[in-house]
């Protein structure tokens, strides 16, 4: 396959030579009428008219609803008008029945149904409008939603600038029916997880893939962060203010060209280019507040010491001890008494930090008939409110347009975006987490040393004897420091072969390149203990990852009309994409003091180094073909063949191909005269993809470096499968559009389906182990199923002369079930917690024991008959203070030893977190030059694992606890819901249980925009924009963490399980636009 | 309702559904209610109860009304105001602050003891025993309340402070002898840890002349310290008559301290209850002490034990004089190192009971000896026997040889003034101690031995093996 991946390689540039050289002939005989008015590049209308039956009618704008002078009517590739000073128009038809096309520039492009002796009334929106008649531009082609064969989702931009400090994947929440997204935190720059359309696999990669500009545009992050709770978003390198549309793809028809690569859906994102010739200039400033979160609520210092004194009692020390434990203490002339009874610290205040924003962008368009071009740069600083955290980002773009010759265009998109962030650990890390320290320290500590007079030093508290680290001194000393960039730039040319034939290559690079930089301190720090048994005081990291690839596509296109109502278009094309990864770390400890920061200081003994290299190559031959029959009756037939680096050697080629039809109702004879019907059309789809994100080395067998016993080695590191291959999902779609009463309302619903087979799983063989040392392999043994509906409403309420209100409302259901399994069912677990994954139900569900209340006594405790399994396999009875586990099976063994036991057996599932419904109400309300926007998102019915609470509730260690635990059990006969604290759990109340799933619905008033259109005379400036926004103003939940959306891990393994993220923060921006 | 109205309609529910639950705070359903009573203190607690006005009062007095308020963990047990009817505190003060200490223990306690017995200390640095429902005896009245800081029970009688063994003998007017006997013992001596120094010579502190002093008392040391409130002792104090006799039988034995070995073993670890009084009670020593309830005059529940004053404790003499044993591993010196000669053995005898000895063998000196030491030993005579076994299986030991018994006549250091001489003829594997002969001890001492070789230096006669030696006293 490497032969033929250098000789695809080539190909294009050999393409390309013959293409100039024949271009030079051609362009002696170009047309030297050729229109030279490319002020408007979406549609160039010259009049032309051919011989056919007339039809008039009338065209209104929507907003104004006055008559559009020099709006563009006609027939595709037949007839075409411009509408004149009152509106009107009349054109000629192939036929007596046809499809009018009507734009203008700044409008929707419609297409009406026409016939001939009927006037027609036209309605146009304008760009801003959510409509049915959106222009999807797909990389292969243009398409009219309203014509579209496949589950397209066109998402309108309207410019971003109602949103801040949004990376592009978080923009799209609540905005794309279908799409779960689920921002990963409140870290700026993080992005979210993106769930198409629920999920189709379990192990191989949940996320869409990105097209931006025609290419590729890789969004994993390769190796693990070295600070935990991050991944580094390359979304983020994409400004969304830089982006003109985007499209999602959901359905087999629409993405099968991507074949194994589609299986996530595709989402498509074209940048802005020049519109017009005019030079224009474009400056925005905005800058914003960040409000600190609002803390969880925790036990004082007063509740707190004696949750403690409880706790040391039941760890076996004696009331003496715990008395002259220093902070039981209540003699000041005590040494350390001032150290334990300074004014109690409210940790979470100490971490979280109000903080602001700026952000500066600008945008330069303009350039003549051959050459136009958009430069934008942008400079943004969002902070988080984790004090001392933030995201500078420097992000710059040249897109051009040439038009070399009549037949000859390309294009040109470079883009070169740099970020710095300073971070901090976050999630499940109890040393070095700011978050999970300030939830779990001591309220009576200080932030500062104390001598033994009282005197508080300026340097700031070292651990403290409850062995917890001062989260202060991490944001103060700590370094977790990310610098990355990336160049992401492609050049294309389109050349016309003739009328109908086009010849089409992109080339893109990427090169990204993330340097992590990290150190914990010595002071302030609990030290860790490594598994050489080294003491680390101080750690020190740095990490290096690169990525690039090298993208092309060639294709070829043909696009032609037959006897006037054939209209047939057709493209065949292949793609070469070579990726290499490379990530190199180091580790290091125990710098002489904690001044010296960098990796070079650390212990030489207990350095570890380390990397991974990654190198995979796809290549694809795909083809689209598109018919319509009287543009009512669309039919799709597309396929892709793919060979993979990545498959095993017995299976080294898939094919998916896909097929959709659509039938255009609206346009029948029988509803034309249906009064207010704009669109109604039904689809439907059904085809193969896949998913390729297996790994790039499963099918070989390798070695991985191991140290025993001070001797470096290599062994066995897996056992190659040189079947393996790509997951493949058989997609089928249903859907209908409907537009009325002149667009005032559209709706699309779709149903889909999904079923995954030669789903990726481990297999674990018994017969293996021994002989191997390898407990499991990777093999495509499972399948699943999924499916739902894709509901969108969209519509326009109120429709006055000065104010308007648009409002959208769009929703995702899906249902996940798991076919068959090798094994039936596996266990995976999480952060305390457990999903399993079983035959016949969803994938990833919480899997745990149930509860029922606290036994009040021990009597209770013992009626109820029940033992207790504890972790060392002895059986014991409960006790009064146990939690009242529910006992749902008895094995075999224990009904003829007649026990209940509540043991393993009795695990079962206790939550799901995949949402029932999610989606998003936006609305827009227009009043004069004033504008404001409204988006709620919500998510309903999906449970959260709310591990932080589980932490905080457990009742069995020094961390600080919730108030609940002064509700704990204390004694005999009490009747209460929380059971008592014992040092360690030795009876696991503190279990995977239902006491810590909750409900993760949540109503949020995601964001809020207002904005302002100053009325201006100045001839140079064009327009001055006022803009205010607010982002999560309000969120309605009843979780009790600090916020309900997070996602810790792009897995599905990771959903729904609260690890103490940064949590989503309110904020509120202020700006000013420009334009010269 | 027109398509417009209907928007409307669910744009402000949905705006409502925002702002309604947005406000409503779910952790105040989450904390929910249970009957822990986390608003109050135990302080506001019994301040709020007015059942227990008195204790109250006596809290406010003392101080622990604040104490109580603190953030530590508390359990009460507070005297209603009818156990508190006859306290007297109302009148006279004094001990009242003791007296509300011995009622309130620092710490939450287990309460999944079941049917065991908890012994906790209270803040009068007393023990009480606890079981569900009792505290000290003494009934709970209700179910306990559990409040912010702890635990509050209500009692129906008061605890008042309870002596100690030490302080009620002390005190006692009993038994004058056995009393300014023991008393005598007590010294004042400077109390290091209160005291400043004024200096130091050669790394030892020194103190001013009027540094605070402490008293200390030798039985404390010896036998047991009766003032530990954590330690459960049963002790007997004689009437002086009683006394008398017991000294009487002892001073033949015990010339020089008769009365200190009267008193020796007196002291029982323990409480022994009339009710489970055995008739024979083992000392803290060891030696057993003949219970005889008829002659107890009268019973004190200390703090820390139980005390019987008797008329009458008549030891048994064999008791009171034990017999000397000296364990041949345990030497007290050697005349020279002979380390790699010296053997400390772990072996069966002949019906299979461990014993250990020691043998030294191949040391090549003449008139080699090992030195021991014994405990007091009463003046009287005594049989001697000794028991070596030699030649058993792997012992490089096998013929026959003679070792001797030097006991000194003093404690004298310089020279080893022979009182009494044994010879022992060690015959392979006899298991059996052989008699060796007589010995009387002039005076009440410790007795200083050697086992000593043949004078030679051949290794086939000067072998040394010992596996005991012992003096049994000769009685009238």
């Amino acid at each position: 396959m490497q032969n033929f991946i250098k000789f695809r390689k080539s190909l294009p540039l050999l393409l390309f030579t013959v293409a100039l050289s024949y271009n030079v002939s051609g362009q002696e005989s170009a047309d030297s009428k050729a229109s030279s008015d490319t002020a408007t590049i979406v549609n160039t209308v010259k009049e032309v008219s051919h011989k056919g039956p007339k039809v008039s009618g009338v065209v209104i704008d929507a907003n104004s609803k006055k008559p559009m002078v020099g709006a563009n009517v006609g027939v595709a590739g037949f007839s075409a008008t411009i509408t004149d000073e009152k509106g009107k128009f009349t054109v000629s038809l192939p036929q007596s029945k046809a499809t009018l096309s009507v734009s203008i520039e700044g409008y929707h492009q419609k297409l009406v149904p026409a016939s001939v002796g009927k006037q027609v009334s036209i309605v146009l929106y304008p760009l801003e409008y959510t409509s049915q008649y959106t222009t999807a531009d797909l990389p292969y082609q243009s398409v009219s939603k309203a014509r579209s064969v496949a589950a397209i989702e066109v998402i309108n931009t309207k410019g971003g600038w109602n949103a801040n400090s949004e990376t592009p994947d978080t923009y799209f929440q609540g905005q794309l029916a279908g799409a779960n997204v689920i921002r990963r935190s409140g870290t700026p720059g993080m992005g979210s997880n993106i769930f198409v359309r629920g999920f189709n696999s379990l192990y191989a990669g949940t996320k869409p893939l990105y097209v931006v500009d025609g290419v590729v545009y890789d969004v994993n992050s390769y190796g693990s962060s070295l600070h935990t709770g991050h991944v580094n978003n390359p979304l983020q390198f994409i400004d969304v203010h830089d982006i003109a549309s985007v499209t999602v793809a959901k359905d087999a028809a629409s993405t099968a060209v991507f074949g194994t690569r589609a299986a996530n859906g595709v989402v498509f994102i074209n940048t802005n280019h020049a519109r017009s010739l005019e030079t224009k200039i474009d400056f925005a400033v905005f800058s914003g507040i960040n409000q600190a979160v609002k803390n969880l609520p925790l036990m004082n210092a007063y509740d707190y010491r004696v949750y403690l004194a409880d706790i040391l009692r039941t760890q076996g020390l004696s009331n003496s001890t715990i008395e002259n434990q220093p902070y039981m203490i209540e003699d000041s002339n005590n040494p350390n008494y001032y150290t334990y009874h300074k004014p109690a610290t409210n940790w979470q205040n100490e971490v979280f930090a109000p903080s602001l924003d700026q952000s500066y962008s600008l945008r330069v368009s303009g350039g003549d008939n051959v050459a136009k071009y958009v430069l934008s740069a942008g400079l943004t600083d969002d902070r988080g409110v984790i004090d001392n955290t933030k995201n500078t980002r420097y992000n710059t773009r040249f897109n051009g347009d040439l038009n070399l010759t009549k037949r000859l265009s390309g294009n040109v998109n470079l883009s070169f975006s740099y970020s710095e962030q300073a971070l901090r650990d976050q999630g499940v890390n109890f040393k070095s987490s700011p978050i999970t320290l300030a939830l779990v320290k001591s309220p009576f500590l200080s932030k500062y040393a104390i001598d033994a007079l009282g005197n508080v030093s300026p340097n700031f508290a070292d651990y403290d004897t409850l062995q917890v680290s001062n989260p202060v001194a991490i944001l103060d000393k700590g370094i977790n420091q990310t610098k990355a960039l990336r160049f992401f730039g492609s050049i294309s040319f389109d050349y016309k072969l003739s009328k109908s034939v086009k010849i089409s290559n992109v080339t893109g690079v990427s090169y990204d390149k993330a340097q992590e930089t990290l150190f914990i301190p010595d002071k302030g720090v609990v030290n860790d203990t490594l598994s050489t048994t080294l003491v680390a005081k101080s750690i020190h990291g740095t990490q290096s990852i690169r990525y690039y690839s090298l993208y092309d596509d060639l294709n070829l296109s043909w696009n032609k009309v037959y006897d006037r109502v054939h209209r047939l278009s057709a493209t065949i094309g292949s793609r070469v994409h070579t990726n290499q990864t490379e990530q190199d770390y180091a580790y290091g400890i125990n710098s002489a003091t904690d001044n010296l920061i960098s990796i070079n200081n650390s212990n030489p003994v207990a350095r570890d180094l380390g990397g991974n290299i990654g190198e995979w190559n796809v290549v694809s031959g795909y083809f689209s073909g598109n018919y319509s029959y009287a543009d009512k009756y669309l039919l799709n037939l597309s396929a892709s063949v793919d060979g993979s680096s990545r498959f095993g050697k017995n299976n080294k080629y898939a094919v998916m191909p896909a097929i959709g039809a659509a039938w255009v109702i609206s346009s029948e004879d029988f509803l034309a005269n249906v009064e207010k019907l704009d669109l109604l059309k039904l689809r439907i789809s059904y085809g193969w993809v896949g998913n390729d994100e297996i790994g790039n080395y499963t099918s070989n067998r390798y070695y991985t470096s191991q140290n025993l016993f001070g001797v470096q080695g290599l062994k066995i590191a897996n056992l190659g499968n040189a079947n393996i291959k790509w997951e493949t999902v058989r997609k089928a779609n249903a859907g209908v559009d409907l537009s009325i009463l002149d667009e005032r309302l559209n709706l699309s619903v779709d149903y889909w389906n999904h079923r995954t087979s030669n789903l990726l799983t481990y297999a674990t063989t018994a017969t293996i182990t021994p002989v191997s040392g390898i407990s499991s392999f990777i093999e495509n043994a499972g399948s699943m199923e999924s499916q739902g509906f894709d509901f969108n409403l969209n519509g326009r309420v109120v429709s006055k002369k000065s104010f308007k209100w648009d409002a959208g409302l769009n929703l995702g259901v899906y249902k996940n079930k798991v076919k068959s399994l090798p094994n039936g069912a596996f266990i995976t677990p999480v952060a305390s917690g457990y999903f399993i994954t079983r035959e016949g139900s969803a994938a990833n569900l919480f899997y745990g024991y149930k509860t029922n209340g606290v036994y009040a006594s021990d009597a209770e405790a013992a009626a109820s008959g029940l033992l207790n399994k504890l972790a060392d396999g002895s059986l014991v009875p409960f006790r009064g203070g146990d939690v009242k586990f529910v006992n749902s099976f008895d094995s075999e063994q224990d009904v003829a030893n007649s026990v209940k036991i509540i043991d393993e057996n009795d695990m079962q599932v206790i939550g799901d977190p995949n949402p029932d419904i999610s989606g998003g109400l936006s609305n827009t309300f227009t009043y004069k030059r004033w504008s404001l926007n409204a988006l709620l998102t919500f998510s309903s019915g999906n449970d959260v694992y709310n591990y932080t609470r589980s932490v905080l509730e457990s009742g069995s260690n020094y961390y600080n606890q919730s108030p609940v635990l002064n509700n704990r059990w204390k004694g005999d006969g009490q009747s209460v819901n929380t059971p008592r604290a014992e040092y360690g759990d030795p009876s696991g109340n503190a279990r995977f249980s239902d006491r810590w799933i909750e409900k993760g619905s949540y109503l949020r008033l995601r964001t809020v925009g207002i904005s302002y259109d100053v009325p201006t005379k100045m001839g140079s400036v064009k327009y001055i924009r006022l803009y205010g926004t607010a982002n999560n103003l309000l969120t309605a939940t009843n979780y009790l963490g600090y916020d309900p959306e997070f996602s810790a891990s792009s897995s599905i393994y990771g959903q729904g399980v609260d690890v103490a993220l940064e949590p989503q923060f309110r904020s509120f921006q202020l700006g000013i636009r420009v334009g010269l | 309702m027109s398509k417009r109205n209907i928007l409307n309609f669910v744009f402000v529910t949905v705006l409502a559904a925002v702002f309604g639950i947005g406000c409503q705070d779910k952790w105040d359903e989450h904390l929910g209610s249970g009957s822990v009573d986390n608003s109050t203190t135990i302080a506001a607690k019994i301040a709020a109860d007015p059942s227990l006005n008195k204790f109250n009062q006596f809290l406010k007095l003392t101080g622990y009304d604040t104490v109580l308020a603190a953030s530590k963990v508390y359990t009460v047990w507070a005297p209603n105001d009818e156990a508190l009817k006859n306290s007297g505190f109302d009148t006279d003060t004094t001990g009242l602050g003791a007296f509300v200490k011995n009622h309130i223990a620092v710490s939450s306690l287990d309460q999944n003891i079941g049917n065991d017995t908890l012994k906790i200390k209270l803040l009068s640095d007393k023990y009480a025993a606890i079981t569900i429902g009792h505290f000290d005896g003494i009934e709970v009245v209700g179910s306990p309340k559990f409040v912010k800081n702890g635990v509050l029970n209500i009692i129906g009688q008061p605890n008042p402070i309870k002596q100690n063994i030490w302080e009620y003998f002390m005190s006692t007017t009993d038994a004058s002898l056995q009393k300014n006997y023991i008393s005598g013992f007590t010294i004042m001596v400077i109390d290091s840890a209160n005291a400043k120094p004024i200096g130091y010579t050669s790394g030892q502190p020194k103190y001013a002349s009027d540094a605070p002093r402490i008293a200390r008392n030798g039985y404390w040391s010896t036998v047991a310290d009766l003032r530990a409130e954590n330690g459960k002792y049963t002790f007997f104090i004689l009437r002086n008559a009683a006394f008398d006799s017991e000294a009487d039988k002892l001073k033949d034995f015990y010339p020089n301290l008769t009365y200190w070995n009267t008193v020796l073993d007196l002291t029982v670890k323990g409480v022994y209850t009339p009710d489970k009084l055995p008739d024979t009670l083992l000392s803290i020593r060891g030696v057993k002490v003949p219970v005889n309830k008829s002659a107890i005059v009268r019973t004190y529940n200390a703090s820390n034990g139980i005390v019987y004053v008797v008329d009458a404790l008549p030891f048994r003499l064999k008791d009171k004089i034990p017999q000397i044993k000296i364990e041949g591993e345990l030497p007290f010196s050697f005349r020279s190192s002979k380390a790699a000669n010296t053997h400390y053995r772990t072996k069966l005898d002949s019906l299979g009971v461990l014993y250990k000895d020691i043998e030294i063998f191949k040391h090549a000196t003449a008139e080699y000896y090992v030195e021991y030491r014994t405990p007091m030993a009463a003046k009287g005579k005594y049989k001697v026997f000794a028991r070596a076994i030699s030649g058993t299986s792997g012992d490089l030991v096998s013929a026959a040889f003679t070792q001797r018994y030097f006991v000194a006549d003093t404690a004298a250091t310089t020279t080893y003034p022979t009182a009494a001489t044994f010879t022992h003829i060690v015959n392979p594997r006899t298991y059996k101690e052989i008699e060796l002969g007589t010995f009387e001890n002039l005076t009440y001492r410790s007795l200083r031995l050697r086992l000593v070789s043949a004078n030679s230096t051949a290794e086939a006669v000067n072998p040394l093996i010992l596996d005991y030696i012992r003096f049994e006293p000769i009685l009238p």
